[in-house]
C-alpha cells in the first residue's frame, strides 16, 4: 500500500507527494504526457530529442546539471511512446533547489542553435550505439513497423528515420515545446523524506506563475483490426538467427490487460516457465526465448521473442511456438501454475515498493494513465484472474490473422 | 502576494552534514560461517548475499569459475532444475549467481513468509550440486551461442583485449575466453572446482532488509552444520606474473562496425592505499559524473559520443584507471586527442574552485545515495570487506572532499594520471 495525497495548482498541474521517512532522501518526478506516439509521422524522434534538450539550460539557468550537483543531486530521464519523464533525487533538505530547476525547464527552455546541434549529434550517436551497432538492434523497429500501419506505435522512441533528427530546426523544436511541455499536461510527483506542507509551499512558488498552455489535443488514429497474417524475412550480419512474433493485445486501461500480462507469464516468467522449460532446455531449440507484453497506454502487443540453437530452421521455431501458443488457447491453466505467476506479481509489486525513487515514478506513471490510485489495486486485478478469463483471452489475441512474424536471418 | 520571484537565484543550499554509518551485526553460524546482518527498510523482504572465494582466480582453466557457479541451480542429489525453478518461481523469490574475479557469489531476495523454503532449496544447491550430464550440454550450447554474439560487439573486443595488454594472457584479470573454451571444458572440472571452493570455511554471509532472529536460525539449520562435504580448502597460492605489453597502442579491425569502441588507462594504487579517496575525487572532476570534463568536451561540446565515463577499478590484487567510450569511426582519433588533451590539463592546470566545488558536493550527495537503504549498504559493506576496510574508509573518503585542494590535485595527476604513459585500445572500423 502506497500512500500519497493528490493536489492541483491553478495552472493545472498536478501534485502527489509520498512520504518515506527511512531515507534522508528526496525524489522529484516530473511526468509530461507527450511521447513518440504524439509526434507527426513525418517528424519522429522528437520526444525523445526533447528529453536531451530540456538539460541544455533553460530561460533563467543556463546550465541545468551544476547547480543540481552543487547541492548532491542527480538526475536522469526517459522516454517511452506514451510519456516524457523527468526525474532527480537530492539531499531531502535541499528539496527547493530542483523545484527551482524543474520548474524553469517548465516556463521555457534556452533555445539555442549551438545547444540544438550538439544535442541532434548526440542523438544521432544514441542512435548509432543502441540500434545500428547493436546486433539485431533494429529488430523491434521493424515489428512495429509490420504491425501497425495507422497507429504512431509504428516508430520507436528513436525514430523511425535519422534523417528527422537530422533536419529538426528550432522553429519545429520551440512549437513542440510550447504545444506540450505545460503544467496543465505534466505531474509532479514528490516522494522520500518530504512533508506535504513544504512540497506545496515550493510548488505554488516556484510553479504557481507558469502559465497554462494550449496543449495540442490527442487524436491518433486507432489501429484498424489486423485481418491478414503478415510476414517478413531479413538478412543481416549477425551470428545467430532470430524470430520475433507479435499478436495485437487489449490497452493498458482494459479490463483484459492483467489477464493478458499473465498469460505472457505463464508462457515466459522464470526459469519454470513453460516456453523456457520445453522449447529451451527440453527440446533445445532456443538459445534465448522470451513472451512478453509491450506495456503500452494504447492498445499493444503481445511479443514472442528468441535467438535459435544453429541446426534449427526458422520454420521448427515457428511451429514449436505456435505449439504452445495453441496450449494455453485450448487448455486451461491449473490452479497452481496461475498462483504461482500471481504470487510472483505480487512479490514484484512490493519488491517495487522498497524504493522511494521507484515509486515516484511508478505514481507519475499511472496518475498520467488516469489516476495514481490505481497503484494501490493492481495485486487485486491480477488475484481476479481466472483460468477461465485466461483461456478466453487468449483464444481471443491468438488468432493467426492477428500476427506478425519476422524471420531475422543471419548471413551465411 | 509573490511579486518578484528571481529566478536566477537559486535556493539555499544546505550542507550535507551527516553521513550514516554502516551497522552491521555480526555474528557466525555454528560450523563458522561468519554472517553480517544490516536491519533495516520498510518492508518485510530480505536480501542474502552467499559469497564464496570461487572466482577466476581460483580456476584452473576458462569457465571454470563462472559455470561451476552459473549451473548451481541446474540439479542436485535431491532436486531437478525444474523443481529448483519451480521452487523460486512459486514463491516469488529470486537467485542471481554470478562469478567475477574473486567471488562465486549466490544472491537471493525473497519475501520473509518463505525464507524458510527458499533457504531450504538454496543450501541444497550450495551443498549438493550434481552438475547433470543433460543440463551440463545445454548450458554449454546456451552460453557459447550467447558468447558468440558477445564478443562480435566492439565493445566488448576492445574491453578483453585491454584486460589483455594490461595483464599479460595468462594473468586471471586477463579476460581472455574463447569460443574453444566451450570445447574443453567438462563436466568433471566443474565439479572439481565445486567441492574445492564451495565450503563453509570459504564463505561469508551478508544479510540486509527486515531480518530477525529467526533469519540466522534458519541460514543456522540449513547452512550451518557441519554437513557439508568435509574437504578442506586448499587455496591456490598461485602468484601470477602481471605482463603488460610495451606497445601503447593496439587496434582491433572490424571492417563493417558503425563505431569504435575506445578504452585507455593505467595502472593506479588500490583502494586501502592513502591516495586512493583523493585519486577518487580526481578521477570524478575528469570523467566519473555526468558533469564531468570528459563529457562535457566529448559528449556536450563536440557531440561525439552519448556517453563517455572515465573508472577507478579496484580488483582485490591490482587497480587500474580507463576511459571508456564509443564513438562514430570518423572521429574515434579525435576522441583520443581530447581525452590526453584533458588529461594533461589536469596536470598542468588548477582546477578552479567552482569547479572543485560542484564535484565535492555531488560527491558528498554520491556518497549519502550510496548508503541508501539496506541493500546499498550491503553492497558497500561487501566492499569494504574484500579489502579490510571499515566506517574510517567512509571517514577517509569525506575528509579527502573536504580537504583536497587544487594543488593535490595537480600533484595526483602528474604521479599517477599522465596520458603519455597510458595503454591505447580501440576496436572498429
Amino acid at each position: 500500500m502506497i500512500n500519497f495525497s493528490r493536489h492541483k495548482l491553478n495552472n493545472g498541474l498536478t501534485i502527489l507527494v509520498h512520504r518515506d521517512d527511512t531515507t534522508p532522501m528526496a525524489a522529484l518526478n516530473i511526468a509530461y504526457n507527450v511521447g513518440s506516439r504524439d509526434e507527426d509521422p513525418n517528424r519522429t524522434g522528437f520526444a525523445h530529442l526533447f528529453e536531451h534538450l530540456m538539460f541544455g539550460g533553460s530561460k533563467n539557468i543556463p546550465v541545468y546539471d551544476e547547480p543540481l550537483q552543487r547541492v548532491g543531486g542527480d538526475n536522469n530521464a526517459y522516454t517511452t511512446n506514451d510519456l516524457t519523464n523527468y526525474y532527480l533525487t537530492l539531499p531531502a533538505d535541499n528539496l527547493e533547489t530542483g523545484f527551482w530547476l524543474e520548474s524553469d525547464r517548465m516556463l521555457e527552455l534556452d533555445f539555442c542553435q549551438k545547444s540544438l546541434d550538439v544535442q541532434k549529434n548526440v542523438v544521432i550517436e544514441e542512435f548509432k550505439q543502441r540500434y545500428l551497432n547493436q546486433l539485431y538492434g533494429d529488430s523491434f523497429a521493424l515489428l512495429r513497423a509490420l504491425a501497425y500501419k495507422e497507429h504512431p506505435y509504428q516508430w520507436p522512441t528513436i525514430g523511425k528515420d535519422i534523417n528527422h533528427i537530422e533536419e529538426a530546426t528550432l522553429e519545429h523544436v520551440k512549437d513542440f515545446f510550447f504545444s506540450h511541455y505545460a503544467p496543465n499536461n505534466a505531474v509532479l510527483v514528490a516522494s522520500g523524506n518530504v512533508n506535504t506542507d513544504e512540497v506545496l509551499a515550493y510548488a505554488e512558488k516556484w510553479f504557481g506563475s507558469i502559465p497554462r498552455r494550449e496543449v495540442t489535443p490527442r487524436n491518433l488514429p486507432v489501429e484498424p483490426p489486423q485481418t491478414e497474417y503478415r510476414f517478413q524475412e531479413v538478412k543481416k550480419d549477425v551470428p545467430l538467427d532470430a524470430i520475433y512474433m507479435a499478436w495485437h493485445m487489449c490497452d493498458r486501461l482494459s479490463p483484459e490487460f492483467h489477464t493478458t500480462d499473465l498469460i505472457s507469464d505463464v508462457l515466459s516468467n522464470g526459469q519454470s516457465s513453460r516456453l523456457f522449460r520445453r522449447l529451451v532446455i527440453e527440446q533445445q531449440l532456443f538459445t534465448e526465448l522470451d513472451a512478453y507484453i509491450s506495456g503500452d497506454t494504447d492498445a499493444g502487443l503481445f511479443i514472442v521473442s528468441g535467438k535459435l540453437n544453429p541446426e534449427v530452421t526458422h520454420i521448427q521455431a515457428q511451429q514449436a511456438i505456435e505449439k504452445e501458443i495453441a496450449i494455453i488457447s485450448k487448455e486451461p491453466v491449473s490452479e497452481s501454475e496461475l498462483e504461482k505467476v500471481k504470487n510472483k506479481v505480487e512479490a514484484n509489486l512490493l519488491y517495487s515498493e522498497i524504493n522511494y525513487l521507484t515509486k515516484a515514478m511508478n505514481l507519475a506513471n499511472y496518475e498520467i494513465l488516469g489516476s495514481a490510485d490505481m497503484i494501490n489495486s493492481q495485486a487485486q486485478h491480477y488475484r481476479e484472474v481466472t483460468p477461465e478469463k485466461l483461456l478466453s483471452v487468449a483464444q481471443k489475441i491468438f488468432v493467426k490473422s492477428n500476427q506478425s512474424v519476422i524471420h531475422y536471418h543471419k548471413q551465411s | 502576494m509573490i511579486s518578484t520571484l528571481n529566478r536566477n537565484i537559486a535556493p539555499d543550499n544546505h550542507p550535507i552534514t551527516h553521513i550514516p554509518k554502516i551497522c552491521a551485526d555480526e555474528t557466525k553460524l555454528s560450523n563458522g560461517i561468519p554472517v553480517y546482518s544490516i536491519n533495516a527498510g520498510s518492508q518485510d523482504v530480505v536480501k542474502i548475499d552467499i559469497i564464496f572465494n570461487a572466482g577466476l582466480w581460483q580456476q584452473d582453466c576458462n569457465l571454470q569459475a563462472t559455470l561451476s557457479n552459473a549451473m548451481l541451480n541446474e540439479g542436485t542429489s535431491n532436486n531437478t532444475a525444474a523443481q529448483i525453478a519451480e521452487t523460486f518461481d512459486f514463491h516469488g523469490a529470486y537467485i542471481q549467481l554470478g562469478a567475477d574475479q574473486h567471488y562465486g557469489n549466490i544472491s537471493i531476495i525473497t519475501l520473509n513468509r518463505h525464507l524458510d523454503k527458499i533457504i531450504e532449496v538454496t543450501s541444497d544447491l550450495i551443498i549438493n550440486s550434481e552438475y547433470p550430464e543433460q543440463e551440463f550440454h545445454t548450458q554449454i550450447q546456451k552460453r557459447r551461442n550467447k558468447f558468440t554474439v558477445e564478443n562480435e560487439k566492439v565493445k566488448t573486443m576492445c574491453q578483453k583485449n585491454f584486460t589483455q595488454i594490461m595483464f599479460g594472457n595468462d594473468h586471471p584479470y586477463a579476460l581472455n575466453t574463447k569460443v574453444e573454451d566451450y570445447d574443453s571444458i567438462t563436466r568433471e572440472k566443474l565439479l572439481k572446482f565445486y567441492k574445492q571452493n564451495y565450503q563453509p570455511n570459504n564463505c561469508k554471509i551478508i544479510l540486509s532488509g527486515r531480518i530477525t532472529d529467526s533469519t540466522i536460525k534458519t541460514l543456522d539449520k540449513y547452512l550451518g552444520n557441519g554437513g557439508w562435504s568435509d574437504l578442506s580448502v586448499v587455496t591456490p597460492s598461485i602468484n601470477p606474473q602481471i605482463i603488460t605489453s610495451s606497445q601503447l597502442h593496439h587496434h582491433i579491425q572490424k571492417a563493417d562496425a558503425i563505431q569504435t569502441a575506445l578504452r585507455m588507462g593505467k595502472f593506479i594504487p588500490n583502494k586501502d592505499h592513502a591516495d586512493y579517496p583523493e585519486l577518487n575525487i580526481v578521477n570524478t572532476i575528469l570523467g566519473g559524473y555526468f558533469g564531468s570534463r570528459l563529457m562535457a568536451n566529448i559528449r556536450e561540446d563536440k557531440g561525439y559520443t552519448y556517453g563517455i565515463y572515465s573508472v577507478l577499478l579496484t580488483l582485490k590484487e591490482a587497480a587500474y584507471f580507463f576511459i571508456t567510450t564509443e564513438t562514430g569511426n570518423e572521429v574515434s582519433k579525435a576522441t583520443i586527442e581530447e581525452c590526453q588533451k584533458e588529461l594533461k590539463r589536469m596536470r598542468t592546470e588548477p582546477v578552479g574552485l567552482q569547479e572543485l566545488d560542484t564535484v565535492k558536493a555531488y560527491m558528498m550527495g554520491e556518497i549519502l545515495r550510496d548508503l541508501d537503504g539496506p541493500f546499498a549498504l550491503a553492497a558497500n559493506l561487501r566492499g569494504m570487506l574484500e579489502f579490510n576496510l571499515d566506517n574510517n574508509f567512509i571517514d577517509q573518503q569525506i575528509n579527502a572532499i573536504k580537504n583536497i585542494t587544487p594543488e593535490r590535485i595537480l600533484e595526483l595527476s602528474n604521479k599517477y594520471l599522465n596520458e603519455e604513459e597510458m595503454h591505447i585500445v580501440t576496436a572498429g572500423s
